[in-house]
């Protein structure tokens, strides 16, 4: 299918683009074009106007300062698998990234378009809930911040709004931490069908134990939003990473931790499809949390 | 009438050809999230003489994808309303190319009696031999779970439902 006609804007810096979007009822901004473009084809979203802030400088780069890693709103998601300092402070947004689309995609899609969008199959939203990111938006009024808690309201749904922009992503360097995403693809549509995405911080104690002071996990693609799993949290809070002794033990602990996933969630919360029912992604949560439990861990333990 | 020269000719077979072969697939199932993973698949098939066996290659290739596409991806569903609900191909389980095993081939070659060449056909062969090939391996596979049969595509969710998930 063609996408309706729409008249095309090349924005000249974000000020233009925001006159631009505030001008035109029915204006959307697109970058990378890989989230709206596709839906404007299948008439599932509709635009008089795009506003193309793609080529804008100022919007792009990874710096790493003040214990926050700042990725620019026009970032790829193939510069985000990349980066040495994501990948260091948090490795869940580089796996994320790493997992979304195929190589032409990464190469072009954004991750504020990505986060804007709000898809809620998408695999950045999990890495951004568990590594408690925020977001700079700008609108005419100046700029807000918005809280990875705050930003997704539901399948295509967030606090952004249509005449707003994303140019900054946010997420805290934090000490003794380790992050990581996995993903279960879904055979139809590539996008995740679960998702799970786990960050955790550690206290270290006297004996050079480990001990879980912070527990962020949350899960993209089976839910009908972007949800952290506050169940699986509370179980990991206080959690003592033993070393080679304690694994079996600890094991048996991810695996406790990870059958809380589905707590608080109903069967009209989880999505579904030809393919999938809700009690089926209810049965796969707990599994691939327990994957992302155990591969955060690990990751602790290969950078010590 | 301009001056020219003509000539048609039928070529009719005396009988028809028949290609065979042999498709055996090692799979390995998950019951836990009813993940299935085609570990070996192998085909041998027989289409008399090859004259390019490139194309002969890429049809068995090509035949394959199509056959365990069908064993575990593709399905047509309708709703309740019979609206269909697999029209785009997002919606629409092709595989990709990372969805698909290695496959060992080869060919015999037992030449047609009934062609000068010795030729048979190739275009199906794999095809009509791969769906059943994986179908009969998963079942194979879930016989400790009393499953002696599969309705094609063999989703992920169909293998945990027959392994007793959701019960």
């Amino acid at each position: 299918m063609y996408a309706p006609e729409f008249e095309y804007r090349r924005a000249e810096s974000v000020e233009h683009a925001l006159e631009l979007l505030a001008a035109h009822e029915d204006a959307r901004p697109i970058a990378g074009a890989h989230g709206l473009l596709p839906r404007l084809r299948t008439g599932e979203e509709s635009a008089s106007v795009l506003v193309d802030i793609g080529h804008l400088d100022g919007l792009t780069g990874i710096d790493e300062r003040d214990d926050t890693i700042r990725i620019g709103a026009l970032t790829t998601h193939a510069e985000i698998a990349g980066s040495d300092p994501v990948r260091e402070h948090a490795g869940a947004m580089a796996d994320a990234a790493s997992e979304l689309g195929d190589p032409q995609v990464r190469n072009g899609a954004t991750i504020g378009g990505n986060l804007a969008h709000g898809d809620a199959r998408a695999d950045l939203p999990a890495a951004f809930l568990a590594l408690d990111g925020e977001l700079v938006v700008r609108g005419v009024d100046g700029d807000r911040t918005v809280p990875a808690t705050d930003l997704f309201k539901g399948h295509f749904r967030t606090v952004v709004a249509p005449h707003e922009l994303i140019t900054e992503v946010r997420l805290p360097i934090e000490d003794e931490s380790t992050s990581a995403y996995v993903k279960r693809r879904n055979p139809l549509s590539g996008y995740a069908l679960v998702g799970v995405s786990a960050c955790l911080g550690f206290a270290v104690t006297d004996d050079d134990a480990r001990t879980v002071e912070t527990a962020r996990v949350a899960v993209t693609g089976a839910t009908t939003k972007p949800s952290r799993l506050p169940g699986v949290e509370a179980a990991l809070a206080g959690m003592t990473v033993d070393g080679e002794a304690g694994r079996l033990d600890e094991t048996d602990r991810l695996t406790g931790a990870a059958a809380r996933a589905t707590e608080g969630f109903e069967a009209d919360d989880y999505r579904a499809d030809s393919q999938t029912s809700p009690e089926y992604l209810a049965h796969l949560l707990p599994v691939y949390t327990e994957q992302a439990l155990h591969r955060a861990v690990e990751g602790y333990r290969r950078s010590r | 009438m301009d001056p020219g020269l003509e000539e048609t000719n039928f070529y009719d077979p005396e009988n028809f050809t028949y290609p065979f072969g042999t498709h055996v697939a090692v799979v390995e199932v998950d019951p836990g999230t009813g993940d299935i993973e085609i570990e070996r698949y192998v085909a041998v098939d027989d289409c008399g003489e090859i004259i390019n066996p490139l194309i002969v290659e890429g049809q068995v290739h090509g035949g394959i994808a199509q056959g365990i596409a069908a064993a575990l991806y593709e399905g047509a569903a309708h709703d309740e309303h019979a609206r269909l609900q697999t029209r785009r191909m997002d919606e629409y389980a092709v595989p990709h190319a990372t969805m698909l095993p290695d496959y060992e081939t080869d060919t015999t070659v037992t030449p047609s009696p009934h062609n000068p060449l010795g030729v048979k056909g190739v275009g199906e062969s794999a095809t009509i031999a791969a769906a059943p090939t994986v179908v009969s391996a998963v079942v194979d596979a879930l016989e400790p779970f009393g499953v002696d049969h599969l309705d094609m595509p063999i989703t992920p969710m169909a293998v945990w439902r027959a392994t007793g998930g959701g019960r």
